[in-house]
């Protein structure tokens, strides 16, 4: 079931540009004011690698730029270390705080299979609903790895 | 809210969701239902020898000779559908249900609830918005694809869309994986959803919900000795002390039906257990329990008693089967090993979200102390369990239908009804294409 809700193209543009991995270190993904399609509403741009204390330093930046109150969808890069050596992988974050209205709520949960099937090679979900559903390192154990 | 941006196309769409115990109408975006019934309708028969004609009807399903030699008799019958008039009593009033384990059996009744409802509580023409139904899981092919026809062929809907009520649950609280308990008048059931999409060789139903702890009540009352008298059969009463017989003047009133008296038990009952009934927060324990505090319950005819242990007693049972009275325990599912035994059902990858995701919904789990049970309950589990609920009581109570009237109320939304002409087009297996 889902919303009917579309893709804007732009989205599909910059996750593809995000995929090359050059310039960001995350996006974010909304509805536009009458939510009729999803856009685009921030891209953070990477840090160069000698700036880095870690290389998770900016999923910092994406908890803290999800709103309280309002639904989001990120793509982020995870860094994580395996038994095989270190390791990269791409999330797919959905937000929907419970003090969103459930209006939002509703629109964000019909309108994922939308954006996430336009989004290819993005395999892993995280469903938030508040900020410790975002912790690292459960993030981090979704692909059976560690963070040290 | 935005929402007078978000329905920019507004479509007027309604939603209606059948349960077993209330049935619920009314339009997409608004927040509550307008109308919330009892899904029981009040029947008297003109001719008293028809009774019989009716029995069949209620038992047959496709019967399309039997259906057309019943419609003749309907003109003698006299239809009592708002919940007033179906609670007054009245000589030789039948009152039956149209659902049966959560699905819509009676057909011929329904049709008659769905004109009440669009005449009376929502006051439109239904040939003029688009509706959405709600449906069980378990929903058989047959009944959606006869609700798909009966919409667009009687009341000539220009849209119809079916959506299941777990799902719709789910996405009310914006999860599109998770397991849904629903905890429902007739059943209890643990519904898996990965992505939007029912799991159904993992649904887990169990009839322990609302109805059996009813008849748990009754059966604990018989044991006390305490007549239960319901409200219509009270003329007068006095005040008494507590534990002292009633003493009330009894209305008689003659050729009340079995099934109005055995309605109008439940609904005392239901009084009686929603204000006394509380699930012990942890395992039930005579001792522990026994230093609480006593409740108060005055009956309807005035006897009023205190409850303590057998306050506990009773909602124990939908979590430890060994509290079951007068049933097969092996036969039925406590709620913890409905959760759990669903989710070991599906795909191992899988579990993990599932039992971080559990959505509790339903008007029974509305008990007092379900919702910490619960969490006690998984506490005691090598998995990481996150259990939630919609926080208000009516929210939780109509979750299914909230998420079907935002749902419905999206602009973007009518791309997906099936209109009449896609009907008209290709009949009604359409319903089985477009609302998987």
């Amino acid at each position: 079931m889902s919303s009917g809700v579309k893709v804007d193209p732009e989205c599909i543009e910059a996750f593809n540009q995000f995929k090359l991995g050059k310039k960001d270190a995350f996006l974010l993904f909304g509805f536009n004011s009458n939510a009729t399609k999803i856009i685009v509403l921030h891209k953070e741009v990477k840090l160069p690698d000698d700036q880095k204390k870690n290389k998770n330093e900016q999923w910092e930046n994406l908890i803290n730029m999800l709103p309280s109150n309002d639904v989001r969808y990120a793509v982020a890069d995870v860094h994580y270390n395996t038994s095989e050596g270190p390791r990269t992988d791409m999330v797919f974050v959905t937000w929907a705080p419970e003090t969103a209205t459930i209006k939002q709520r509703m629109l964000m949960a019909s309108s994922k299979d939308a954006l996430k099937n336009a989004l290819v090679g993005c395999r892993t979900t995280i469903q938030a609903c508040c900020y410790p559903d975002l912790d690292l390192k459960s993030v981090v154990e979704k692909f059976k790895g560690t963070l040290d | 809210m935005s929402g007078g941006i978000i329905g920019g196309d507004e479509v007027g769409a309604m939603v209606i969701d059948v349960g077993s115990y209330t049935t619920r109408a009314g339009y997409a975006g608004e927040d509550m239902p307008k109308a919330d019934f009892p899904s029981y309708v009040g029947i008297i028969e003109e001719y008293a020898d028809k009774v019989e004609s009716m029995d069949i009807s209620t038992n047959a399903t496709n019967g399309e000779i039997i259906k057309s030699s019943e419609a003749e008799n309907k003109s003698n019958k006299k239809y009592y559908l708002d919940p007033l008039s179906l609670r007054t009593p009245k000589p030789h009033m039948q009152v039956q249900s149209y659902v049966k384990d959560g699905l819509i059996e009676d057909w011929d009744l329904f049709e008659k609830v769905l004109d009440y409802t669009f005449s009376k509580h929502l006051r439109c023409d239904p040939s003029n918005h688009p509706i959405l139904f709600t449906e069980p899981v378990m929903n058989p092919k047959q009944k959606r694809e006869k609700l798909c026809e009966l919409i667009f062929e009687k009341y000539q809907a220009p849209g119809f869309y079916l959506s299941k009520n777990a799902v719709l649950s789910a996405f009310a609280s914006s999860r599109t994986s998770g397991l849904v308990l629903d905890c429902g008048a007739v059943h209890t059931t643990a519904v898996p959803i990965h992505d939007g999409y029912v799991l159904n060789k993992a649904v887990a139903q169990s009839p322990l919900g609302g109805e059996f702890i009813l008849t748990q009540s009754k059966q604990l009352l018989d044991e006390m000795n305490v007549e239960l008298v319901p409200y219509y059969q009270v003329k007068s009463k006095e005040t008494v002390k507590q534990n002292e017989p009633a003493r009330f003047i009894r209305k008689e009133i003659n050729d009340l039906t079995d099934s109005y008296k055995r309605f109008m038990l439940k609904e005392t009952l239901l009084d009686f257990s929603t204000h006394v009934l509380q699930v012990s927060d942890s395992t039930y324990n005579e001792h522990e329990i026994s230093v609480l505090p006593r409740i108060s319950y005055e009956f309807p005819n005035g006897y009023n008693t205190d409850f303590g242990e057998q306050r506990f007693k009773i909602p124990e049972a939908l979590f430890n089967r060994s509290f079951l009275k007068g049933v097969n325990q092996n036969a039925l599912l406590d709620v913890v090993h409905l959760i759990t035994s669903s989710i070991n059902m599906c795909d191992a990858e899988l579990r993990s979200g599932f039992f971080s995701n559990i959505m509790v919904v339903g008007g029974n789990s509305l008990l007092i102390g379900f919702m910490d049970r619960l969490n006690y309950e998984f506490n005691h589990m090598n998995y990481k369990t996150k259990i939630s609920a919609p926080p208000s009581a009516a929210e939780r109570r109509f979750s299914s239908w909230v998420g079907g009237s935002i749902l419905g109320s999206l602009g973007t939304f009518h791309q997906l009804w099936i209109s009449k002409q896609e009907y008209e087009e290709t009949g009604r297996v359409i319903v089985d294409k477009k609302c998987v």
